[in-house]
């Protein structure tokens, strides 16, 4: 930062007049700028800041597995588990997430659109439908003759897509400033900047209010995470799935505690690693935005 | 006059009434439902579905009261304690309830229940339990708002002593928040239980509760037997949310 020896001048946006400030006040309220927003850090150093804190509950689980566990392949069998429910969750997350967050944004953009409906019912149905209930009955279809698979997916995608929309909706109603009297009328601090720079409404839209809507329905990630790995638990046991979450209640169903704690040490890491990988998402956007 | 429920902005809330009716509604009819079952005698599986459901909604709901009460309790008293005892413990509770809400402590109910026995006392304190640390959140972040509101610092400025200013200003204004985030366990004490319920390690035998004989349905494939018990905890949990929901402050006492 450049010494200055001249002092600065303040201007008051409310018309309040010029304020001059001498170099060593402007140096305080420079290094108090600097406090007061440091650059956040880039998504790969937030990945590789929470990798630890997900990876060793993984590995700490295999190893009790293998230390502890009451056949030998436990171990193998507890990484073939959490790769199931990885394959499980992690598709079901990032599209129910994904949808519900932009459901939730064109509630707020168009409330009574076809995408807005959605995005209204989305919002409005959350607590309504948990989803270990979405499980059973995707257990129940599929023993109707269903594939388990996409119905597996459907039944976890859809609590996140609920709690996206329920965040995004009220997000992007902020985003766009909309008051009692209509869009604009409430803060707005995009649509504004858009009306000052004379930008494309349609470029505006995609680069800063819906980035504005979708970040907090990811900081919502992880109660999504959570909701996603009781349902994996439920859809697993019902199906007879070798999942992670199958393997413990298999385990506790057998009074099994050597065969129970592995894989709910390893289901905490792998819930830590989905919950970073969320922040990850919502600084890249914050950072796009 | 206060209202007893409030919307999101202040206003009086025709969601709270709603949740409430529905939730009384359910209980009377779960506390009517052994007349519904062929006279006096309860036998559950001759009864028709939905009357089969009012039976094990009884089991349900007042679990869901006894646990949801004693973690409500238990999160609130958290909560509290973390904002009395001091900047040192209040990060201390506080970055352990942030770190235990982070990990699914739901698991632990089945787990419990399938390696100490699933007894409803040990049943409860699981849910207590894993239900605690969340609402320690909650009420600690209510109280922080509370205490940075401007009346509290008018009344300091106007000279009150710290007990007038418990007595008149915090415990009036502060009991809403604390009744709504402990009201926050019941509606998350059903979940636990109903998902602990569904893999058949829930309530034991004699009781019975919707988790369990939804479970049982999807495994023996009766989706009209799924459909009763499925619906009436659905909407017991939109129920319990929003009346959770409404108990939230508008706008606090001055």
């Amino acid at each position: 930062m450049p010494e200055r020896s001249s002092p600065v001048q303040f201007h008051c946006p409310a018309g309040g007049g010029a304020l001059t400030v001498g170099p060593r006040a402007f140096a305080l309220i420079l290094r108090r700028e600097d406090h007061a927003s440091p650059m956040p850090p880039s998504a790969v150093r937030r990945l590789t800041d929470a990798l630890p804190a997900a990876l060793l509950p993984v590995i700490a689980g295999v190893a009790l597995a293998a230390a502890l566990g009451p056949e030998p392949g436990a171990a193998t069998g507890l990484l073939a588990g959490l790769a199931v429910t990885l394959l499980l969750i992690l598709p079901a997350l990032a599209v129910g997430t994904a949808v519900g967050a932009l459901a939730g944004a064109w509630a707020g953009l168009a409330p009574f659109s076809a995408a807005g409906r959605i995005g209204r019912l989305l919002a409005g149905a959350g607590p309504l439908i948990p989803g270990f209930l979405l499980a059973a009955a995707a257990a129940l279809a599929v023993r109707a003759g269903a594939s388990s698979l996409p119905l597996g997916w459907a039944a976890l995608a859809l609590p996140a897509a609920c709690q996206a929309a329920t965040l995004a909706r009220p997000a992007m109603e902020r985003a766009l400033g909309i008051g009692s009297a209509g869009i604009g009328t409430s803060g707005g601090g995009a649509l504004r900047m858009a009306q000052g720079f004379g930008l494309d409404d349609r470029a505006v839209l995609r680069h800063h209010v819906l980035p504005a809507a979708v970040a907090p329905a990811l900081g919502g990630f992880q109660n999504a995470v959570l909701a996603a790995m009781v349902g994996a638990t439920a859809l697993e046991s019902l199906l007879g799935l070798p999942g992670a979450g199958g393997l413990m209640i298999d385990a506790a169903r057998n009074g099994s505690a050597a065969g129970a704690l592995p894989p709910l040490v390893a289901l905490c890491g792998l819930t830590a690693f989905l919950a970073a990988l969320g922040h990850v998402a919502r600084d890249w956007i914050d950072r796009a935005r | 006059m206060m209202t007893l429920f409030t919307g999101s902005e202040g206003r009086p809330g025709g969601r709270g009434a709603a949740a409430v009716a529905v939730l009384a509604g359910l209980a009377l009819a779960c506390a009517v439902a052994p007349l519904m079952a062929d006279g006096a005698v309860v036998r559950r599986h001759d009864a028709d579905p939905l009357v089969a459901a009012l039976l094990d909604g009884r089991g349900s709901l007042s679990f869901a009261l006894f646990a949801g009460l004693l973690g409500g309790a238990l999160g609130v008293g958290w909560g509290v304690l973390a904002t009395a005892l001091g900047r040192r413990a209040e990060r201390r509770l506080m970055s352990t309830a942030t770190r235990l809400t982070a990990l699914p402590l739901v698991l632990l109910v089945p787990l419990a229940a399938g390696l100490l026995g699933g007894g409803v006392g040990i049943l409860a304190l699981t849910v207590a339990l894993a239900v605690a640390p969340a609402i320690a959140g909650l009420t600690h972040a209510e109280l922080n708002a509370l205490m940075r509101r401007e009346f509290l610092t008018a009344a300091r400025a106007a000279g009150l002593s710290e007990g007038a200013i418990l007595r008149r200003h915090l415990i009036p204004n502060a009991r809403r928040p604390l009744l709504a985030a402990g009201a926050l366990a019941l509606p998350r004490a059903l979940a636990a239980e109903s998902f602990a319920g569904l893999l058949g390690l829930g309530l034991p035998a004699p009781l019975g509760s919707w988790g369990a004989s939804a479970g049982l349905a999807a495994r023996l494939g009766d989706p009209v037997a799924l459909a009763a018990p499925a619906l009436l905890l659905a909407v017991s949990l939109w129920a319990l949310c929003a009346f959770a929901d409404s108990l939230r402050p508008g706008h606090p006492r001055p």
